[in-house]
């Protein structure tokens, strides 16, 4: 764990952990069924060694305490010794998710799934922080649900991580 | 049945290992068990290794010089140099004359009137006895010094004059044999014989001086000691084949490298010495054990006995005697003017290795029917080294208790080896839950005087590592302390970072050290994992600390 720590502190690349078959797009959903087809989307990502360990994973991790971060956003995480390496899946839920509880009572409309490998501390936090950080933006948000496919989300998400630098 | 050179190596390492594991129960320096193991099964007893085996295996006996005189060129500080430099060579130049000029005349005496050999022989076997008795093993003597941790101003002149005085002997012997032989022909120029000892003794220092430089320019790119070693190992093995291809001096020039290292790189080369000593263990051993081989107790004419009971007594008498007049006309302090003459017995590796340049050198003159004057040198000095080898580390063994010397070079790891994990554990360290927010656990963190966290699941079983590692990452973003849980943000535990509470301190140290962490805990042996207490390294090094202070006032 140490070692990865001394790697740059800029977040990896978009490409390496997310891609446009794992963008999906509803007009309503569940809690429920949002994570469940957000782990089903990564049965073939390559990193994802046990599909069921990671939503096991992810559900007990949302037993815990709720991942709606506020603002309308959503950040399942999680880290594997199965997973063997930074990998994200993203919905858009667009008249939002009314039993996902937030911090602030704001129905979740974004959400994020990010899985790790058990050892990727610093650059799954890297990850997390930053998706907050640049997700503040009202505006941002507001684009991301109005965009029609999952090309044009990756394209914004991934100019976003460009422009506006690290943290 | 034959099984080969590596039976014979590792047969030679656990026996010799053996043989010294046995000496050092009955307060023998284990040097002299690796050399009574190889005389078991060597010439003189079993004969279960010959003497072409040895041969080869002579690489393996020149890179055992090579590191040998790396690692006691490793302890000479150039610092020693300037503040003793004088009462050093005073008395260099005394032990080393007097042990030359007392076993020439002893040796030349019994060649000449009972051996009845002519003058040029008597002359030659004088030179070359006299200036093989100058030298002084510094691997047997440093294996001392190091076995028995004696740490002082005698240890220190100790150090300095046994690596000194191999050069000191080596340029007698060059500069003897040279003139034996153009006693013996008469046809060679002189010139030209000094011109090889200069090369072999010139070229060995500046050979030194430049692996010394390059490495030392190394070592300020690479720290990792491990790497660094085995790098060493490398250059070691270089040097040793280049001066051994040149004819140049392989201890002298290794042990430059070692010196010029330990001067040019002080502090960054003190951890890839103190590794290269602890793994060149089996190299000492084996070299000794094969020293004890080769010897070749039968095959001696009486008068050969003679010289050598000659050349142990002169040789000591002189050492000893030499040793204490060079103190007194140095004025040195009394530890080193009456203890440090009973440290010069020792000889080996430069001895033998004379010897057998001796042998060579001196093969054409025939002394008996069977024997040249060269081969008789050769048995007549294993059979001295082994006197001496057994006389001479007990004796630095006694003049450093005489002169309180040791036991005072204490570790990190002997202060801890008297530890108990008791001792250096904390017993009730605040332990945080999966569950809590990080907002949470670092407030708690902050308050916490340990920089180490165990977490806890809601079973109360062991599960995760907090500390300030754990949210570097995010403690800029103080949004994501709100939402972020003590389960996201630890280390998931490690089977390296535990270990079970019926180990010792000694244990606990071992496994930071191996896991390069900080901390280690301990849980009780039951499945699954109950946290028994924590130990960090700072509070190891805070204990060590005092009990170093404690012990010192």
């Amino acid at each position: 764990m140490e070692i990865q720590e001394k790697k740059a502190p800029v977040a990896p690349d978009l490409h390496e952990y997310l891609n446009n078959n794992r963008i999906i797009i509803r007009n309503t959903a569940r809690k429920e069924d949002v994570l469940n087809d957000l782990v089903e989307s990564m049965r073939d990502a390559n990193t994802v060694m046990d599909i069921d360990a990671l939503r096991a994973g992810i559900f007990k991790r949302e037993k815990l305490m709720s991942t709606g971060i506020g603002l309308g956003i959503a950040i399942p995480h999680v880290r594997l010794d199965s997973v063997s390496g930074l990998t994200m899946s993203v919905m858009v839920v667009r008249n939002g998710i009314p039993d996902y509880l937030s911090l602030d009572d704001i129905p979740v409309r974004l959400v994020f799934l990010l899985a790790a490998h058990s050892d990727q501390h610093a650059e799954y936090l890297r990850v997390l922080s930053r998706l907050s950080a640049i997700l503040k933006d009202e505006d941002f948000r507001e684009h991301l649900i109005s965009l029609p496919d999952a090309r044009s989300l990756f394209k914004n998400l991934e100019d976003s991580v460009i422009d506006r630098g690290p943290e | 049945m034959h099984f080969g050179l590596l039976f014979i190596l590792g047969f030679c390492i656990f026996g010799g290992m053996f043989g010294g594991y046995i000496f050092q129960r009955i307060k023998i320096p284990q040097v002299v068990g690796y050399i009574a193991v190889g005389l078991l099964i060597g010439q003189s007893g079993f004969q279960l290794v010959t003497a072409e085996e040895i041969q080869k295996l002579e690489s393996i006996n020149l890179f055992a010089l090579g590191i040998i005189g790396f690692l006691v060129g490793g302890e000479l500080e150039l610092e020693n140099f300037r503040k003793y430099g004088k009462q050093f060579s005073s008395i260099l130049i005394s032990e080393g004359i007097s042990a030359f000029l007392l076993v020439g005349a002893s040796t030349f005496a019994v060649v000449w009137f009972v051996a009845g050999l002519p003058l040029s022989a008597a002359l030659a076997s004088a030179i070359v006895f006299g200036a093989i008795a100058s030298a002084t093993d510094p691997a047997s003597t440093i294996n001392v010094l190091w076995e028995y941790k004696a740490a002082g101003v005698l240890t220190m002149s100790l150090t300095a004059i046994v690596a000194l005085d191999d050069a000191l002997a080596m340029t007698v012997y060059g500069f003897g044999t040279s003139a034996v032989e153009m006693i013996t022909h008469s046809d060679q120029a002189l010139w030209p014989q000094i011109q090889s000892v200069l090369i072999e003794l010139g070229g060995a220092v500046g050979t030194g001086i430049v692996f010394a430089l390059i490495l030392a320019a190394l070592l300020k790119m690479m720290h990792e000691v491990e790497k660094i070693a085995v790098m060493t190992i490398g250059l070691v093995f270089l040097i040793v084949a280049l001066s051994n291809a040149a004819g140049m001096d392989i201890i002298l020039a290794s042990m430059l490298f070692g010196f010029g290292l330990r001067n040019l790189a002080p502090y960054r080369s003190e951890g890839m010495f103190s590794f290269l000593k602890n793994i060149s263990v089996v190299i000492y051993v084996l070299f000794f054990v094969f020293v004890g081989a080769r010897i070749e107790l039968s095959a001696m004419p009486l008068w050969l006995w003679m010289v050598v009971l000659g050349y142990v007594v002169f040789r000591t008498i002189g050492k000893w005697g030499g040793a204490m007049l060079g103190a007194k006309i140095s004025g040195s302090e009394e530890n080193i003017r009456k203890y440090l003459g009973m440290g010069l017995f020792s000889q080996g590796g430069v001895a033998i290795g004379l010897s057998i340049m001796a042998g060579h050198h001196l093969s054409h003159i025939q002394v008996t029917e069977s024997a040249s004057l060269g081969e008789l040198i050769i048995s007549g000095i294993t059979a001295t080294t082994l006197i001496v080898q057994v006389l001479g580390p007990p004796f630095v063994k006694l003049a450093i208790t005489k002169a309180g010397e040791q036991n005072r070079k204490i570790t990190e790891e002997d202060v801890i080896a008297g530890m108990s994990l008791d001792d250096i554990m904390i017993t009730d360290p605040v332990t945080l839950t999966e569950e809590m927010p990080l907002g949470t656990a670092i407030e708690w963190f902050g308050r916490n005087p340990s920089d180490v966290l165990p977490v806890v699941d809601s079973d109360g079983r062991l599960t995760g590592i907090f500390t300030l590692d754990s949210f570097k990452q995010v403690i800029s973003n103080e949004e994501t302390w709100k939402w972020l849980l003590v389960s996201d943000t630890m280390f998931s535990l490690r089977d390296s970072m535990m270990i079970e509470n019926d180990l010792t301190a000694a244990d606990a140290y071992a496994a930071m050290k191996s896991t390069h962490l900080d901390y280690v805990v301990v849980v009780g042996k039951d499945e699954p994992a109950r946290l028994h207490g924590l130990v960090e390294m700072k509070r190891i090094k805070t204990a060590v600390n005092e009990w170093m202070l404690s012990s010192s006032a």
